[in-house]
């Protein structure tokens, strides 16, 4: 299978080929770049939420609330269980 | 110290009911920081002139100027405008009425946004005896949409310098004079806002354009001549017409006077499927139809064919595309990524046009209207309509919901309009399918081309996303309309790992996409929207034994009393 456009000798053919395969190379190493930059900025992002003393509260905050509420749950089911 | 935002009313011959309930929307707003610039055009009914006095007197933020003669809105308008000391004029129409937090919800999003210079609600409509409905959600915004709908209307506020620096009010464009300040306005201004709650009330009367979009056809020609200069004006080579069925919709269609070389890259490996009840190569009737039916005469056609797909389809593709054929081999497991990247360096066009094989034209002039976009410098991409075989929806553009992409009113009819008309309009969107694109060569390049990150599913999402973070649009065009034989039946089947890495690639891109409104959900109002925005407002229910309900009749209401 030959491409329609045909070099005029084998060297040309070859060199063509070449730089079509270094095009393909550049696009997938800047292809690379840019996801790697998009990945690394979507972690930043969560590292700063993680760091963000806010977000520490509220976590400890949730986790609070669900052990209380988790004891209370408890409490309650005994306490019927007794009437 | 003037205020911050000048109310701007053209007043003519209003009722006296809906007249007073405008003025009372606006001294009730919960934000204090106005002006009221009316100006009556000459009305002949007593009430009105005696109404605006007792207005000013009551209240010395509202001011009151009154013309001699019946001019036109424009005038009117302008008058008003030259009333004006705020540093933004909001636009109310004499019927309409305002939530009373309306002013403070554009203040607070025009304090989140300081470099914004012009920002639009959300808004419904409202009969004379004060029903509500049609409450329309709108996306963020959108400059396409804005071309092919005045989707922004009501309530907009525009910073007073940048419309006195367009002129203010242009009389060439009476009816759709609004329509063509905000285009005016948006082609010059930083950053546009969009408060996405119901803050305007548009009142339905029966020579209103809110009742029926017939109701002003001079104002429907206004609006085609408004986005016409509007094109002209950035350089948008396109004909402005008006939608034969619906006034409100206009319609782009191609005035290109060169023809930049296409190059249409076809990934295929021969298959075959059912199409109309007869098997056939997919890859030739996709060529077939291009070369049949395409009008466009400047684009070559480079197919990327696996290695050892049958002979016989290649020389029915040399025979169907004579010349402008070009056929690149592709070796190596199945990769839709690393053959679109393939055909792509191996072409020589301007504009890269990525079809699957799987496609058949049907819009003749497809590609001059993509060309229309896709030279636009602030386009990466553009797509369009695709249909199954038996024209049921399969795509119009692809929205994210829960950070991830969907296909809005896939499977509905062919003559679906969409929620708010959105089939039928050209509208910004964060993706379109790979299985028809356009996207300049130039773009493609810099972009890296298409990611072999995902070789078989989401890598058209991700193309189009990382346009998206370097600043270019996405546009899904409605009048390109294709068939694509995708089966309707067999889902794609998506890897878990897939999903996870596009979440973490573009997760925090996706969460929200501005182009979907928090309103709505599948590309419907959701549900609790929309029975939140009922329960705000619809009359409550009087107790017949303490208030006996009273009908409220058009005529009461109008008359004021």
């Amino acid at each position: 299978m030959s491409e329609q456009a045909t070099p005029t000798s084998s060297g040309q053919r070859e060199l063509r080929e070449e730089l079509d395969r270094s095009q393909e190379e550049i696009l997938r190493l800047r292809d690379l770049l840019i996801g790697m930059e998009s990945e690394l900025g979507a972690a930043k992002g969560r590292l700063a939420e993680l760091e963000d003393p806010r977000v520490l509260v509220l976590a400890a905050k949730q986790q609070l609330t669900t052990r209380a509420l988790g004891r209370l749950s408890g409490i309650v089911v005994r306490l019927r269980g007794n009437s | 110290m003037a205020p911050r935002f000048s109310i701007l009313t053209p007043v003519y011959e209003t009722p006296a009911g809906v007249l007073r309930k405008m003025l009372k929307s606006v001294a009730r707003q919960s934000c204090g920081d106005w002006e009221l610039c009316l100006v009556d055009d000459g009305s002949r009914q007593q009430h009105v002139r005696a109404i605006l006095d007792e207005a000013g007197r009551r209240d010395p933020r509202i001011r009151v100027s009154y013309r001699d003669e019946n001019s036109g809105i424009v005038p009117t308008s302008n008058e008003a405008l030259a009333m004006a000391t705020g540093e933004f004029v909001a636009l109310l129409d004499h019927d309409d009425m305002l939530h009373p937090d309306a002013l403070a919800h554009v203040a607070a999003a025009l304090d989140a946004t300081p470099e914004a210079d012009y920002a639009y609600t959300d808004e419904d409509k409202i009969d004379l005896r004060g029903r509500h409905s049609s409450p329309f959600f709108k996306p963020d915004w959108s400059p396409e949409r804005m071309r092919t709908q005045m989707y922004t209307c009501h309530f907009s506020v525009l910073r007073r310098a940048l419309v006195e620096e367009v002129g203010g009010f242009d009389p060439a464009f009476e009816g759709s004079q609004d329509w063509d300040l905000v285009l005016k306005v948006t082609e010059r201004a930083r950053a546009v806002v969009h408060v996405p709650r119901v803050l305007y009330h548009w009142r339905m009367l029966e020579s209103s354009a809110a009742a029926s979009g017939e109701a002003k056809p001079y104002a429907a020609e206004a609006g085609v001549r408004a986005v016409q200069a509007h094109c002209e004006r950035i350089g948008l080579r396109a004909w402005v017409q008006l939608d034969p069925v619906d006034p409100g919709i206009l319609h782009l269609e191609p005035a290109l006077s060169d023809e930049p070389l296409v190059s249409i890259v076809i990934p295929t490996n021969g298959q075959r499927r059912e199409i109309r009840f007869e098997q056939a190569v997919l890859v030739v009737n996709c060529v077939r139809s291009i070369v049949e039916r395409s009008t466009y005469e400047n684009y070559e056609i480079v197919c990327v064919v696996d290695e050892g797909t049958d002979p016989a389809v290649l020389a029915q593709l040399r025979e169907i595309a004579g010349e402008r054929l070009r056929l690149v081999e592709f070796s190596g497991p199945f990769d839709f990524s690393a053959k679109i990247n393939s055909g792509a360096v191996r072409s020589a066009g301007e504009h890269l046009l990525l079809l699957n094989d799987d496609i058949e034209v049907t819009t003749p002039n497809w590609i001059e209207r993509m060309v229309m976009y896709s030279e636009q410098e602030g386009i990466g991409a553009v797509g369009g309509r695709l249909l199954w075989g038996d024209t049921r929806i399969q795509h119009v553009g692809v929205a994210y919901e829960g950070a991830l992409p969907h296909h809005h009113y896939r499977g509905f009819s062919e003559g679906f309009t969409g929620y708010a008309n959105a089939v039928r309009i050209a509208r910004d969107c964060l993706t379109v399918t790979a299985a028809c694109v356009m996207t300049r060569r130039d773009v493609f390049e810099r972009l890296g081309g298409f990611t072999s990150t995902f070789p078989v599913n989401f890598n058209d999402v991700d193309y189009c996303l990382k346009a998206h973070v370097d600043g270019l649009r996405i546009v899904y065009d409605p009048d390109l309309v294709m068939l694509h034989f995708e089966s309707s039946s067999r889902e794609a089947v998506v890897e878990r790992w897939e999903v996870e890495l596009l979440l973490a690639r573009w997760g925090h891109v996706t969460a929200v996409d501005p182009f979907v409104s928090p309103h709505t959900r599948n590309g419907l109002p959701r549900l609790a929207s929309y029975v939140s925005w009922a329960r705000r407002r619809l009359p409550r229910p009087r107790s017949k034994a303490t208030k006996p309900a009273r009908a409220a009749t058009a005529s009461t209401i109008a008359s004021g009393e």
